[in-house]
């Protein structure tokens, strides 16, 4: 039996998590800084890192009371050391080495956006792969192909907008609040999502990377007006603004839903997973999930507890390096970007 | 003296790490009952995120200190790096969060203040010009290009209780009563703050001490409201040379510039002894400044939104 505590700081939740073995999820505490970046309609990368120094100890203090442990019952400390804000990342990072180094305990670096792909296998009784992992998020859009805990290809991905950031920015077209994602898929609900045909953006035959600003500036341009940049809003019904978000949504979904399933044509997989914040959204998840029952797929979403950024999902992975040996120094760095090529990224 | 110290029989064998992180180039200090055992500085500038730790793991380790000993930590709280005293303090919160460490926040600002102590006679020569540090200033000429901003002698009140220049100190070897520390806080301002050295009848005599609390300010503002002698010290004084010329303060060395952390470990465990500690939930980064998102969010909607 393996208790790992898992860290995460890589944007804007400040996370602490217990999980045994990989799967038993004994804690799982998340405390949102939504509050403190709602009014700037964005991450404040600045205010992401002073919140986090402000109460990563009391989070993690959380998380072993509520999984009934002490520090000392620790086995191995895990943290998210990549991709992400190269400031917020570091309070993380550098808390998990102190943590390593106080209890003598081995220290994990773990990729973000692998324990996203890794997520919705928390609480499964058997590993999904090889599976076809669809991430979705604020910061990413990207499809891997995950044959192991620790094989993990990423074979698409976005060249431009993240989904959830098209999301966020179409909220902001139709003046919305902050973060916009829940807000367009609520007001979806009352639109009709064929009023609207919105450009799916499918790149080459071929391709599995995702472009999502060509929708985005139609959203902008159906509001506004062609080639304006503001204004219109206001001839708009509350109906005419539910059919622009079921609109939008549906083209995304519709593009991201082709693409994983091309990924699996591609591959000859038959298991789709899905991950990331935007896992949340209800309507992609169902959209998901009969297009792969259509074609006798296995599919599993992430929990939605485990979508949104979160440590438990490093604390799972950390526990297949764990037994892979995969463990790091104390000198151990953060990263903005998950690439090799991302040494020096950060500063301090 | 006993009357301002703490009960803490045991502070003789307290074993204490001070970290050093607000600057360029950091290090960390462990030492035992207030005496120093080992320096580690890094291996070079903004290195704080990569070798902390490790140089906290070799100085216990090579001086057989277990991690579960060390029950003090004092930590360079800023101004300085956001990142790099966020790195700092993560580290001393984290000690104190295993172990129940005692944290002591201490003044970046105070702890440069003490090198105008250590540098005297090298001070005594950079007054008179010859050991000047390398100017980032693009208007530090030998000529002023316009009309400086700095007040008259009519509307600065300090001006009339020190008379004007000469800033001359008495000896070149005794150290400057009066010492203004000065960061580069961009905006064409600092952070600055002005400390005098304690009288000899004071326990605190030795330790330049804080008469003003750190803030932001334009130099030519903060060098007219200081009272003479004084001299200037910080690597605020590469950024700000055309003022700092024309303040005639005298110039400590480049080598007094940079906080150090044996400093930090002495200040820490005075302040300790003194019972200064701050509970380790509350020690955050001494930033002076908001977060400029926020800064701009306030000019925009001035009633706070």
């Amino acid at each position: 039996m393996t208790t790992i505590l898992g860290i995460e700081t890589s944007c804007d939740e400040t996370a602490a998590a217990v999980v045994i073995d990989g799967t038993d999820v004994r804690s799982n505490v998340i405390a949102s800084q939504v509050e403190l970046h709602s009014k700037y309609g964005g991450v404040v990368p600045e205010i992401a890192s002073r919140a986090h120094i402000e109460r990563l100890d009391a989070v993690i203090e959380e998380a072993m009371a509520k999984a009934g442990i002490g520090l000392g019952d620790v086995e191995a400390i895990a943290v998210t050391n990549r991709p992400g804000l190269a400031g917020a990342l570091l309070i993380g990072v550098t808390a998990a080495k102190t943590l390593s180094w106080v209890l003598g305990k081995p220290l994990i670096a773990v990729d973000h956006i692998h324990a996203h792909a890794h997520s919705p296998a928390i609480g499964l009784d058997a590993p999904p792969w090889p599976a076809i992992a669809l991430i979705v998020s604020g910061g990413h859009t990207s499809l891997y192909r995950v044959d192991a805990p620790h094989a993990i290809e990423r074979i698409g991905s976005t060249l431009d907008d993240a989904a959830g950031e098209a999301f966020d920015k179409v909220a902001t077209i139709l003046n919305l609040p902050y973060p916009g994602g829940p807000q367009i898929e609520r007001i979806a609900k009352r639109g009709d999502p064929s009023a609207i045909g919105f450009p799916r953006t499918m790149l080459g035959r071929d391709s599995l990377d995702f472009s999502f600003s060509g929708i985005k500036t139609a959203v902008m341009y159906h509001v506004h007006g062609q080639g304006k940049t503001e204004g219109g809003l206001e001839k708009l019904t509350s109906a005419d603004v539910a059919d622009v978000a079921a609109g939008f949504q549906a083209a995304v979904i519709d593009v991201l839903v082709r693409k994983t399933l091309r990924a699996v044509g591609r591959t000859g997989l038959c298991t789709v997973v899905l991950g990331g914040g935007v896992a949340a959204n209800m309507t992609l998840r169902k959209a998901l999930e009969d297009a792969c029952t259509h074609r006798h797929l296995t599919f599993h979403a992430a929990e939605t507890a485990y979508c949104t950024d979160n440590a438990a999902m490093i604390a799972a992975l950390a526990y297949h390096q764990l037994a892979r040996g995969e463990t790091a120094g104390l000198d151990l760095d953060a990263y903005a970007s998950s690439g090799k090529a991302a040494r020096g990224t950060t500063r301090g | 003296m006993s009357r301002e110290m703490t009960k803490d029989h045991d502070y003789r064998t307290t074993h204490a790490l001070a970290i050093e992180t607000s600057a360029a180039l950091g290090g960390v200090c462990l030492g035992v009952g207030g005496v120093v055992i080992a320096t580690r500085t890094f291996s070079g500038p903004r290195r704080h995120a990569t070798e902390l730790v490790p140089k906290i793991h070799d100085l216990c380790a090579t001086h057989g200190v277990a991690p579960g000993d060390i029950q003090e930590v004092y930590v360079s709280a800023g101004p300085g790096s956001f990142t790099g005293l966020r790195i700092g303090i993560s580290v001393a919160r984290m000690i104190a969060l295993v172990n129940g460490a005692r944290l002591v926040a201490i003044p970046t600002l105070e702890v440069i203040a003490q090198n105008a102590l250590d540098d005297r006679t090298a001070g005594a020569d950079a007054a008179s010009g010859s050991q000047r540090p390398p100017s980032e200033d693009p208007d530090a000429t030998g000529k002023a290009t316009k009309e400086p901003t700095q007040p008259t002698a009519d509307a600065s009140p300090s001006a009339a209780v020190a008379p004007s220049p000469p800033n001359a100190l008495p000896d070149p070897a005794t150290p400057p009563p009066r010492v203004v520390v000065i960061l580069d806080a961009k905006r064409s301002n600092v952070y600055a703050g002005v400390f005098e050295l304690a009288d000899r009848s004071s326990w605190l005599a030795g330790r330049y001490q804080p008469i003003t609390a750190p803030a932001e300010i334009a130099p030519a503002r903060l060098f007219a409201s200081v009272q003479r002698p004084c001299a200037v010290l910080g690597e605020g004084i590469r950024q700000h040379m055309t003022a700092v010329n024309q303040s005639e303060l005298d110039i400590l060395p480049y080598s007094t510039f940079a906080p150090r952390a044996e400093t930090v470990f002495r200040l820490g465990f005075e302040k300790a002894r003194r019972g200064e500690f701050t509970p380790a939930r509350d020690l955050v980064p001494h930033y002076i400044r908001l977060p400029e998102a926020e800064e701009k969010w306030n000019q925009k909607s001035p009633a706070g939104g």
